[in-house]
């Protein structure tokens, strides 16, 4: 398992997204980047407000380690203008997880209850890579 | 509603796996279900739960411990035995269409397989029940875009394949008329 930074962990998403850039126009950066900042002001800061709102059954509320690194990522995948995830959803473990998904692809960016991250990636829902993120 | 739920799940059956409403607008938007969604809780020591739609009533799928109640995501069984996914069923007192994916469970949860199982998984959702309130949460028929393109695809190869013919004949003609 190698060590991926933030912008290397945004190249895989870009690629596998790359036909959207002509549903988005010759420029979909300023868009990614809006969308990043809504999940950044409507969801991220409103978890670390109130995290027990996801507190139910059998999952633990995201941690504040893991909502602080979700925010970094966040932060760092706007300013690389990276596609936006389709979901952000805790995890029942107490993390955060970003997903996007194609036909072929899906992309799962998983910041686990104590702060570290890992990336997976799927082609047809088989692995095809899985790597440890480093944020920092 | 009849039988013991010990009888083998049918090709056609359709099964029903509960997602609690308070995550409902993270995992489920218009573009499917989220992986998480059938991520194995502390709970799921043995495997992951689902349940038969043929065996339980809709309102006790609804039901649970969750305090703000549940909305259900409903699977084809075929397609989790297409994709390999073995499902079983495991009666319990009072819930005779409960059943397991016993390979799934929180012992295993950080495993490759319990990833790409939750991506089959997600895949293979069909609808959210109560459908009535969630029609925007269909995925069981194509939608009207892909209906769309689909159609318009049609067109252009039938005028595409007139052209082809019509360049053809003109051609034969031009040859003959050319060549007495």
């Amino acid at each position: 398992m190698k060590l991926l930074t933030i912008s290397e962990a945004a190249e895989p998403i870009v690629q596998t997204t790359g036909a959207e850039k002509q549903v988005l126009g010759s420029n979909p950066e300023f868009q990614h980047r809006e969308d990043w900042q809504m999940i950044l002001d409507r969801e991220l800061l409103e978890w670390g407000a109130r995290p027990d709102q996801f507190a139910d059954e059998d999952s633990i509320a995201p941690t504040r380690k893991a909502v602080a690194t979700a925010y970094q990522i966040a932060t760092q995948m706007r300013d690389a203008a990276a596609p936006p995830p389709m979901w952000v959803t805790p995890t029942t473990e107490g993390g955060v997880a970003f997903a996007r998904r194609d036909s072929t692809f899906t992309i799962r960016l998983v910041v686990r209850p104590d702060g570290s991250a890992e990336l997976i990636v799927l082609k047809e829902s088989r692995i095809e890579s899985r790597d440890e993120l480093s944020v920092d | 509603m009849c039988g013991s739920g010990a009888d083998p799940i049918a090709n056609d059956e359709l099964l029903y796996r509960k997602i609690p409403k308070s995550k409902l607008t993270c995992l489920v938007t218009e573009a499917g279900v989220e992986a998480e969604a059938f991520a194995p809780g502390k709970h799921d020591t043995t495997g992951l739960s689902f349940l038969r739609a043929k065996l339980t009533p809709i309102g006790v799928a609804l039901q649970g411990r969750s305090k703000f109640g549940y909305v259900v995501a409903v699977l084809p069984a075929d397609a989790l035995r297409k994709a390999g996914i073995p499902i079983e069923p495991k009666p319990e007192q009072g819930l005779p269409g409960h059943a397991e994916i016993t390979g799934l469970s929180y012992g295993n949860r950080h495993a490759d397989r319990c990833e790409e199982w939750k991506d089959l998984l997600a895949r293979s959702v069909l609808w959210i029940e109560p459908r009535s309130q969630y029609p925007h949460y269909d995925w069981s028929e194509p939608s009207s875009d892909e209906r769309e393109f689909g159609q318009s695809r049609l067109v252009m190869a039938i005028v595409l394949a007139a052209v082809i013919i019509a360049m053809i004949a003109l051609g034969i003609l031009i040859a003959a008329a050319v060549d007495p």
